[in-house]
């Protein structure tokens, strides 16, 4: 399975019907332009070979991450039970391009959390370092974090992931807890 | 502080009160001084420091593996206000067949107006903490939390907390800060409790 159709199979199954018949194709150009902007730029989606075992639970962590991910927009009113609203199109697709990136940089891919605004939130959460990072979108078609290391905290509001795609920091953290700097800093 | 005191009438306009938290952040010493007094005229009495309070949970997406709740199950705490109920006013076992009720009376509503997709209430439990802990927790050394005692006819063991204390570092600070704090009022409850 390569990745477009990883993506193509999600969209077919609860995205694209939805949106098409709604006639809103802006969440469905967002996934496009990821796929075509991850086809043309990741060496790592050209160059993979999609049969080694690594690759393959990376691939399967994100369909399913993406599928809980896509299944929020289906929620109903009054979801939680106190008065919850869906996540909206423009949240969804934020979350889900942000989330496609994570996984074209082969960074740790996050737990999910909805709220009853409608706000997606990603989070990690590191047990060794003591240390937590928080994503949330929103309509605004920006993401808002913060970062959480000890007694340490800080954040930023309203990036445009378009202008800046996943800050550094972010990438610095992930690198840090769950990437290959942690198993040289525990090895060390 | 009558002004404040309205936000918790029946009567307050639905718009006002999807905003209650920001509106009493906005008077934030008033905020607190309204914890002493009731707004409800079904209450028995304001919220004291030693009593308990428990937030049903009526959705899985809530749940995390260790069966803790997730820090977005609390975000009505920054808008409308966090719903809880007073245990020193009800038992724990009324707290779960209130949850169950709710849970069998939404489905069956749903299934009746046709909408068996939407017959997928379940009520899962609830988390609880003390009331001093919300009301201890400070940042810039003010008040981040309060509680209030708004009882409905329907429940007069309802109550509500509140995010009051607004961010004074920066006006880019808003949603982060309050995403900070959401997690640090999740960490003061306990896991899920379940109905037997």
């Amino acid at each position: 399975m390569n990745t477009y159709s990883t993506y193509n199979s999600l969209i077919s199954k609860s995205v694209t019907s939805r949106f098409l018949t709604e006639s809103r194709q802006d969440f469905a150009f967002n996934l496009e332009s990821s796929v075509i902007s991850q086809s043309l730029s990741n060496s790592y989606y050209n160059n993979a070979t999609f049969n080694n075992d690594s690759t393959r639970v990376k691939t399967s962590e994100f369909d399913k991450v993406s599928t809980e991910l896509v299944s929020y927009q289906d929620l109903a009113f009054d979801w939680d039970g106190y008065d919850g609203i869906a996540p909206d199109y423009t949240t969804v697709a934020l979350a889900f391009n942000f989330l496609s990136e994570l996984h074209a940089q082969n960074l740790k891919l996050p737990k999910l959390m909805v709220s009853g605004s409608g706000d997606i939130c990603f989070y990690w959460k590191d047990k060794y370092t003591n240390s937590y990072l928080e994503v949330q979108f929103d309509s605004s078609n920006k993401y808002s974090y913060f970062l959480e290391r000890d007694v340490n905290v800080s954040g930023k509001d309203d990036v445009d992931f378009h202008e800046v795609s996943i800050t550094e920091d972010i990438c610095h953290f992930l690198n840090l807890a769950f990437g290959n700097d942690y198993d040289y800093l525990m090895a060390a | 502080m009558d002004e404040l005191l309205a936000l918790f009438s029946i009567y307050c306009d639905a718009e006002k009160a999807s905003q209650k938290c920001k509106l009493l952040a906005d008077n934030h010493g008033d905020a607190i001084a309204l914890e002493k007094i009731s707004v409800s005229e079904f209450s028995p009495g304001p919220v004291v420091n030693q009593e308990y309070i428990a937030r049903q949970i009526f959705s899985p997406i809530h749940v995390e593996d260790d069966n803790s709740i997730k820090s977005t199950a609390f975000d009505d705490v920054a808008n409308k206000g966090l719903s809880v109920n007073r245990m020193s006013l009800v038992e724990v076992e009324t707290i779960h067949s209130n949850g169950l009720e709710k849970q069998n009376r939404d489905n069956a509503k749903a299934l009746e107006s046709g909408r068996p997709e939407k017959a997928n209430r379940e009520y899962l439990g609830f988390v609880q903490t003390k009331v001093e802990t919300v009301r201890d927790y400070y940042d810039e050394d003010a008040r981040v939390y309060s509680v209030y005692d708004s009882s409905l006819n329907s429940s007069r063991e309802h109550a509500d907390i509140c995010m009051i204390k607004q961010d004074t570092r920066s006006n880019d600070n808003v949603k982060w800060v309050k995403m900070f704090r959401r997690k640090k009022l999740q960490e003061m409850f306990s896991p899920l409790t379940t109905p037997a």
